[in-house]
C-alpha cells in the first residue's frame, strides 16, 4: 500500500464525549447524549466517501445499533459495545479521509495508564496531585524493578479488533518508554542510584534512563513484536512512539550530562533507538506534542534511522494568517521542520506537518491557511513533496465531536488546494490524489 | 560526626517554606465538586476546606520549628490567576505553559496581555488565606516575582518586555504596601529567568529593569524581602539581586553552588531539599541526615559575609510535585535536618 501525496492521518485521541464513551461504561446514556450521538453518526454516514477506496464494511447507518446497544445492560454489551466503539471511530476517520486508521483512541484510557497493563513493577498513587486550575491527578509510581507479562494481549486484540473494519495501513500509538517512565514517579531507579552515592540531580537522570531502557527492552519491544507477528502475512503496520514531555528534564539534553551518563546522545534518544527494533511488516512514527524541540531534534536523522515520519507541533504557535513568509509561518514547531532538514533528513524519511490546532475552543482552519501550511515546507524550506504528510494537532480530544468534523473536512479542503498549487507549480497530475468531494465539486 | 559546629558556631540560624504546598485529598475533592458544578454551596464548601488546609499547614509549621510561616497558597489554584483574573488589560484562558523542568504534570495558565496592564483595586488578597495565621507567628507570604510575570505573558499590547515589567511591578508595588502590614516577610519567586525556554528575552537591561523594580518596590519597608530562584542555574541572575534593596536571596539545588564567585552579604535561603521528585521510603528515612550533610559541604564552599542569616528550604513548592502525605514528610524531612545541624538530635 503506497501512501497518496501529502497524505493525511490522525495522530491524537478522538473526542472524550459520554455520548460516545458512555457504551464503554456503567450507567445510563442520557436521552439528550443519544441524541448528540444520533447526529454525530449521521454526520459521519453522510460526509463524502474517502478519496482511498470504498466505504467501510457495514452499508446501514450504525445509528440503531448504537440504540440498541445504549440501552442494553452493561454486563450484557461491552464485547459488541467495544466492537461498535471501534466500528465508529474507523468509519470516522475513513470517510473524513484520512489515510491511516484507528479507533480515536476512544477504547483506551489515558496515555500512559494504557501502557501500563501487564507491567509490574508499579503502583497506582491513592492521593491526588494538583496539576494546574482545577485539574488533578494520581500518578503511577515505580517501586521495583520493571517486569512484562503480556498476558493480557491487550495491544494486539485492540489492533486486531481494528483491522476487523479498517481499509487503510493501521496506525498503532504507543507511548514512548521516556514518556511512561518521566510521567511516572520513578522512586525505585533514581533511588537505587541515589543510595549508590550519586549526586540527586545524576541519580535522577541515570535512574530514569535505565528505567526507560527496562521498559523499552522488557515491554516496548515485546508489544511491537507481538503486533509484528500477529499481522496478517504481507501487512505493514505504522507504530506512531508518542511522547508529550520529551523535554521535561532539561539536563538530560546537556552535553556534559550526556557524557556523565556515559551516553553517546540524549537519553530520550538511546531509548527512542531502543525502542525500534527492525521487522518487514513494521514502520515507525513519531508524534511529540508541544515542547522545545531545539533539544533533540539535531540528533533525530542522523540517530533515529529506522523512523520514517517526524512530527514536531506547528500550528499552536503559528500564525492565522495565510502566506509563505517567516512572519506568517512562525513559531517553535517550524524551527523544528527546518532543523530537521537540515540535520540531514533522508530522502524516504518525512515530516508529519499538522495544519489545525485543537485546543479547547479551537476553530475550523481557513482551508487556504491549511494550504499554506503545507506548501510552506515544500516551497520555502527544501521539502520534497512526496515528504509532506498533513495532520491535525494531536488534542482532538478536547474538541466536541461535531468540531472535530468541521476542522477535518477543512483540512481536506486545504489539502486540495495545495495539490492543486502543486499542480500548477511541480506539473504533477494531482487528480489521483484529490478527494472525491473536491473532484465532485469541481465537476458540478 | 558532630554535623552542626563549626568553629562552635551555628551555622543555620532557621528553616522556611519557599512555594505553594501540595493540596490535601479533602481540598481536591472539594475543588473538583466545585468544578463539575459550580453553585453556592459548593463553593462554601471549597472555601472551608481552603481554610482548614491552610490552618492544618500553619499548625504543622509551628509544630515544626518554621522560622517563618506561609498559609500554603491553597486559595490559588495556580500563581497567575489574581493576574489574570484582577488586572485591567490582561486575559487567560488557553495557552498553559510547562512550568519548570523536571515537573511532570505540572502547566500554568498564561496571562496574555491585550491593553495597558492596570489594577483597579485589590489583586491578591482574595487569593490568601492571612488570617489562618496568628499574628502572633511569624507570617511570610510568597507572590511570583514580577520579572516572572512579565517573562510568562504574552503580549500584543506592550512592544518591550520592560515595559511590561515596569507596569507588573508597579502592580506589586501596591500589592506588597498592603500586605506589609500584616507579613513579616514577602518572598518573590523567580523560575522562569532560570530556565532556558526564556533565557534568551533575559539581558542585561531587563535585568537592570528587574534591580531597579526592585528597589522601587522594597525601598524604606522595614519589612524582610526575598527572591528565591529555582529550576535552573541563577548564577548570573544572582549579582543583582545582590545589588538590590531586598534583604535575602535565595537559590536551590538547581544553581551551580561551587561556581557563584559573589560575596553573599545578604541573608541566605538555600533550597537544598529537592522537592521535584519523590523518595522511596528507605532514603526518606535518611533523608535529613543527607541534607544535613549537603548543607554542610555547600556552605563551606560559599563565600558567606559575617552577621548573615542563613535558612534552609525547599527547591520549590510541593504544590503539583509531591501528594499531600509526602509533602508532609518533607516538611518533617526538612525540620529533622535543621534539628541535626543545630544539635538538637544526631
Amino acid at each position: 500500500m503506497i501512501d497518496e501525496l501529502l497524505s493525511t492521518r490522525d495522530i491524537g485521541s478522538g473526542p472524550r464525549d459520554p455520548a460516545v464513551l458512555g457504551l464503554l461504561r456503567q450507567g445510563d446514556l442520557t436521552a439528550e447524549q443519544m441524541e448528540r450521538a444520533r447526529g454525530f453518526i449521521e454526520k459521519v454516514e453522510a460526509l463524502p466517501k474517502s478519496a482511498y477506496g470504498a466505504s467501510v464494511r457495514s452499508e446501514s447507518s450504525l445509528v440503531p445499533e448504537y440504540f440498541a446497544l445504549a440501552k442494553q445492560p452493561f454486563s450484557q454489551k461491552l464485547e459488541a459495545a467495544t466492537d461498535f466503539v471501534t466500528k465508529l471511530g474507523v468509519l470516522t476517520l475513513h470517510n473524513l479521509g484520512f489515510a491511516r486508521s484507528w479507533n480515536l483512541e476512544w477504547t483506551r484510557t489515558e496515555m500512559v495508564e494504557w501502557e501500563r497493563a501487564d507491567v509490574g513493577g508499579t503502583n497506582k498513587s491513592d492521593h491526588w496531585q494538583h496539576s494546574y486550575g482545577f485539574r488533578f491527578w494520581k500518578d503511577a509510581e515505580i517501586v521495583q524493578q520493571i517486569s512484562y507479562s503480556g498476558k493480557s494481549e491487550r495491544h494486539v486484540k485492540e489492533v486486531a479488533r481494528v483491522r476487523k473494519f479498517a481499509k487503510e495501513k493501521v496506525r498503532v500509538p504507543l507511548t514512548d518508554p521516556h514518556c511512561v517512565i518521566h510521567a511516572t514517579s520513578n522512586l525505585f531507579y533514581y533511588g537505587l542510584e541515589l543510595s549508590r552515592g550519586r549526586d540527586e540531580t545524576l541519580a535522577g537522570l541515570i535512574g530514569d534512563h535505565k528505567a526507560g531502557l527496562d521498559f523499552a527492552r522488557k515491554v516496548t519491544k515485546n508489544r511491537i513484536k507481538s503486533i509484528s507477528e500477529s499481522s496478517p502475512q504481507g501487512v505493514v503496520t505504522d507504530i506512531q512512539l508518542d511522547n508529550f514531555i520529551v523535554a521535561c528534564e532539561r539536563k538530560e539534553f546537556s552535553k556534559d550530562f550526556i557524557r556523565a551518563m556515559g551516553l553517546k546522545a540524549p537519553s530520550y534518544i538511546e531509548l527512542m533507538k531502543e525502542s525500534t527494533p527492525s521487522y518487514p511488516n513494521i514502520e515507525y512514527s513519531n508524534h511529540n506534542c508541544l515542547q522545545p524541540y531545539h533539544f533533540y531534534v539535531p540528533y533525530v536523522a542522523a540517530e533515529l534511522k529506522s523512523i520514517t515520519r517526524f512530527h514536531y507541533e506547528v500550528s499552536t504557535h503559528d500564525t492565522n494568517k495565510r502566506g509563505l513568509t517567516a512572519d506568517q509561518r512562525t513559531g517553535q514547531g517550524w524551527e523544528a521542520i527546518r532543523q530537521l532538514k537540515q540535520y540531514g533528513l533522508r530522502k524516504h524519511q518525512k515530516a508529519i506537518i499538522d495544519v489545525a490546532s485543537t485546543y479547547e475552543g479551537a476553530q475550523p482552519p481557513d482551508p487556504e491557511v491549511v494550504r499554506d501550511r503545507i506548501l510552506y515546507p515544500i516551497l520555502r524550506l527544501d521539502y520534497a513533496p512526496e515528504q509532506i504528510e498533513v495532520a491535525p494537532a494531536c488534542g482532538q480530544r478536547n474538541l466536541s465531536l461535531e468540531r472535530m468534523l468541521e476542522i477535518d473536512v477543512n483540512i481536506h479542503r486545504g489539502r486540495d488546494l495545495a495539490l492543486k498549487q502543486l499542480e500548477r507549480d511541480f506539473r504533477i497530475d494531482a487528480a489521483p490524489h484529490l478527494t472525491k468531494s473536491y473532484l465532485s465539486r469541481v465537476k458540478g | 560526626m558532630v554535623l552542626n559546629i563549626i568553629n562552635g558556631e551555628q551555622r543555620i540560624n532557621g528553616i522556611q517554606l519557599t512555594g505553594r504546598h501540595a493540596w490535601p485529598d479533602a481540598l481536591t475533592n472539594a475543588a473538583r465538586a466545585y468544578a463539575r458544578e459550580p453553585n453556592a454551596e459548593k463553593q462554601e464548601t471549597l472555601k472551608s476546606e481552603q481554610r482548614k488546609a491552610a490552618e492544618g499547614l500553619v499548625a504543622l509549621q509551628h509544630e515544626l520549628g518554621f522560622s517563618y510561616v506561609t498559609e500554603g497558597g491553597f486559595a490559588l489554584k495556580d500563581d497567575f490567576i489574581p493576574y489574570i483574573e484582577r488586572l485591567k488589560g490582561v486575559e487567560g484562558g488557553e495557552g498553559q505553559i510547562n512550568q519548570q523542568p523536571g515537573t511532570r504534570n505540572q502547566y500554568y495558565f498564561r496571562p496574555f496581555v491585550t491593553g495597558k496592564l492596570h489594577a483597579d483595586g485589590e489583586v491578591y488578597s482574595d487569593y490568601t488565606l492571612t488570617d489562618a495565621i496568628p499574628r502572633t507567628y511569624k507570617r511570610k507570604l510568597i507572590l511570583p516575582s514580577p520579572l516572572s510575570l512579565a517573562l510568562a505573558s504574552e503580549s500584543s499590547a506592550y512592544s518591550s518586555r520592560i515595559n511590561l515589567l515596569y507596569d507588573f511591578a508597579e502592580v506589586q508595588k501596591k500589592e506588597i504596601e498592603r500586605f506589609s502590614e500584616h507579613y513579616d516577610s514577602i518572598h518573590l519567586n523567580e523560575g522562569f529567568a532560570t530556565d532556558e525556554r526564556f533565557a534568551g528575552n533575559v539581558n542585561t537591561d531587563l535585568l537592570s529593569a528587574f534591580k531597579s523594580n526592585l528597589d522601587k518596590i522594597f525601598r524604606g519597608r522595614s519589612i524582610r524581602s526575598a527572591v528565591h530562584f529555582y529550576a535552573g542555574d541563577a548564577r548570573r541572575l544572582i549579582p543583582w539581586v545582590l545589588d538590590s534593596k531586598v534583604t535575602d536571596i535565595g537559590f536551590d539545588f538547581n544553581t551551580d553552588l561551587t561556581r557563584i564567585g559573589e560575596h553573599l552579604d545578604k541573608n541566605l535561603i538555600l533550597g537544598l531539599q529537592n522537592i521535584t521528585r519523590k523518595l522511596p521510603e528507605n532514603l526518606l528515612a535518611e533523608e535529613p541526615k543527607r541534607l544535613a550533610i549537603r548543607t554542610n559541604e555547600v556552605l563551606d564552599k560559599l563565600k558567606i559575609a559575617d552577621g548573615v542569616e542563613i535558612f534552609l528550604g525547599q527547591s520549590q513548592g510541593s504544590d503539583g510535585l509531591q501528594t499531600y502525605p509526602q509533602a508532609v514528610r518533607r516538611d518533617e524531612s526538612l525540620s529533622k535536618a535543621f534539628r541535626i545541624l543545630t544539635g538538637d538530635i544526631r
